[in-house]
């Protein structure tokens, strides 16, 4: 070894930051003199032109993947974040992924989903008319900043749950790491558009409870991917979204039916990977009846939850006083309580099917609202 | 002035939608066909099927059953329908109380029909395209056909 660089540490006890290779690299390079190796790799996906299917909509993730390394293998044998389809060292280091098959992650429709999550944006800050917000009556106010408390406290969690578990999945999926980005994204941009709405009309936050908290706790916590994911996605964001549906009968002026109606369609594509990605993971998994029978057990227990979540008063009074248009109005607003319950149920039990976890006849969720 | 419901109010409506690009571009494109039933208050009914593709609709067609070749319809008495597309109308858009969502939550008086549950899911997905669709609605001179 020659010279070291003029910007040499003296870090590594040779009086060098740079490793031999390094040295003996940059050596040859003050010849004049290029490696170049990279030019003579190989270059299986060279050549590749992903063509615009739809040149209105751009160059999108489906366009790419039906040019070149677009199907996922069931089961890449390495841990790596190298790209899928591209050429990389033998030597790579193991990422220490656990979900390395497919069915753990996938669903069909996580590709299309990402491209429609990026397009379909929106800003809490720019988008939403803040100043048609007006002075409402008390009632109404605190009624609207319990729920937006609520939904503050209960939003974030479907950030933070794909968080925990992204790193955990193979890059060879990056699909489904790319759309839970999107989702995280969602789920802050929620929770900063109703902690907004809490402060910016005269109210504040209000009360979190307790038995919520233990139902975010179970998500966070569960064990697997698959069984947080069908709490979250399917059960947890499938209600969410009843009550982000039912949002024109919460809202009492233009601000906040803007913020229910951009929040339910975010909403709606979590629920839709959530179904879809179950329906693969039972559709694709190699011991399919034991995993169908964990997931009833799992099921039954989660449903177990949900009549208690729906007869909080915390949660049903002031949704019925803004969907009754205040506490005079209560037994108005009652009544579409007692619909958005129908409809969350049978709307629940709809994507279960669809995924082929018939609940139907077996479900703890009551037919009906027990009031 | 086109009639409603016909053929021609709903192609109206798309065209205005069309020239309309940019901010259907900024709501994020639309993959769906969307069935339009519209009761006649018994005098029989009409079926339009309404093709989103990318940021507006690509193709309108009159149908005598739109649920075979839609991924939802949305159904509902000529009465309903005419209200709506009144009171968006009126005000510029709709009110509160005249959103396609607001109108379908209860299945009355309009009424959300999906083969399964994802394809239900759409219209939550695209929830704010289709409302633009039809407030689109606002500028369109309308001759409305006595129930």
């Amino acid at each position: 070894m020659t010279q070291a660089s003029p910007a040499a540490g003296t870090t590594n006890g040779t009086g060098t930051v740079f490793t031999p290779d390094q040295l003996q690299y940059v050596d040859e390079l003050k010849k004049g003199r290029f490696d170049l190796q990279w030019l003579k790799d190989p270059k299986p996906n060279w050549g590749i032109r992903a063509q615009m299917r739809n040149p209105n909509r751009g160059l999108t993730l489906q366009d790419i993947n039906n040019a070149y390394a677009g199907e996922p293998e069931d089961a890449p044998k390495d841990r790596t974040m190298a790209p899928r389809g591209s050429v990389y060292d033998e030597d790579v280091p193991d990422m220490g992924y656990q979900y390395n098959q497919k069915y753990q992650v996938w669903a069909d429709n996580v590709v299309a989903l990402y491209e429609e999550a990026c397009a379909r944006q929106w800003s809490a800050t720019r988008d939403i008319p803040w100043d048609e917000l007006k002075p409402l009556p008390d009632e109404l106010e605190r009624a609207q900043c319990q729920i937006a408390t609520l939904l503050t406290e209960v939003e974030m969690i479907a950030s933070d749950f794909p968080a925990k578990w992204l790193w955990q999945m193979n890059q060879h999926f990056h699909e489904v790491k790319m759309f839970l980005c999107t989702q995280a994204m969602d789920e802050a941009r929620h929770l900063e558009v109703f902690r907004k709405r809490a402060l910016a009309n005269g109210g504040g936050l209000m009360r979190c409870l307790a038995g919520t908290e233990v139902f975010l706790r179970t998500i966070l916590h569960a064990p697997t991917y698959i069984q947080g994911s069908f709490l979250m996605h399917v059960l947890g964001e499938g209600l969410v979204l009843d009550i982000f549906r039912g949002g024109e009968f919460l809202a009492k002026n233009k601000t906040e039916k803007e913020i229910y109606r951009l929040c339910m369609q975010d909403e709606a594509r979590h629920v839709s990977y959530g179904t879809m990605h179950l329906k693969y993971f039972l559709e694709h998994h190699p011991e399919r009846d034991k995993a169908l029978a964990e997931m009833h057990m799992l099921a039954e227990a989660a449903e177990l939850g949900i009549p208690g979540f729906l007869t909080n008063p915390y949660i049903i009074e002031p949704l019925a006083v803004l969907m009754g248009n205040g506490v005079k109005g209560m037994d108005k607003g009652m009544e579409a309580i007692r619909l958005v319950w129908v409809r969350m149920r049978e709307e629940y039990l709809n994507r279960c099917a669809l995924a082929g976890f018939d609940r139907r006849s077996v479900t703890k969720v009551p037919e009906q609202a027990p009031f | 002035m086109p009639k409603f419901p016909s053929l021609d109010w709903f192609q109206a409506i798309s065209q205005k939608a069309n020239k309309d690009k940019e901010r259907f571009k900024l709501l994020g494109y639309v993959d769906a066909n969307v069935g339009i039933k519209i009761r006649g208050n018994g005098a029989g009914s009409k079926g339009y099927l309404l093709q989103f593709a990318d940021y507006g609709v690509t193709d309108v067609k009159e149908v005598d059953d739109p649920a075979p070749v839609s991924d939802f319809v949305i159904e509902g008495s000529l009465d309903a329908w005419s209200e709506m597309i009144e009171n968006i109308q009126r005000n510029g858009e709709p009110d509160l109380e005249h959103t396609l969502n607001r109108l379908t939550m209860a299945g009355v008086p309009l009424k959300l029909i999906a083969g399964d549950q994802m394809q239900e899911d759409l219209f939550y997905r695209f929830n704010q395209s289709f409302q633009a669709f039809f407030n689109e609605a606002a500028s369109v001179p309308t001759e409305f056909v006595a129930s």
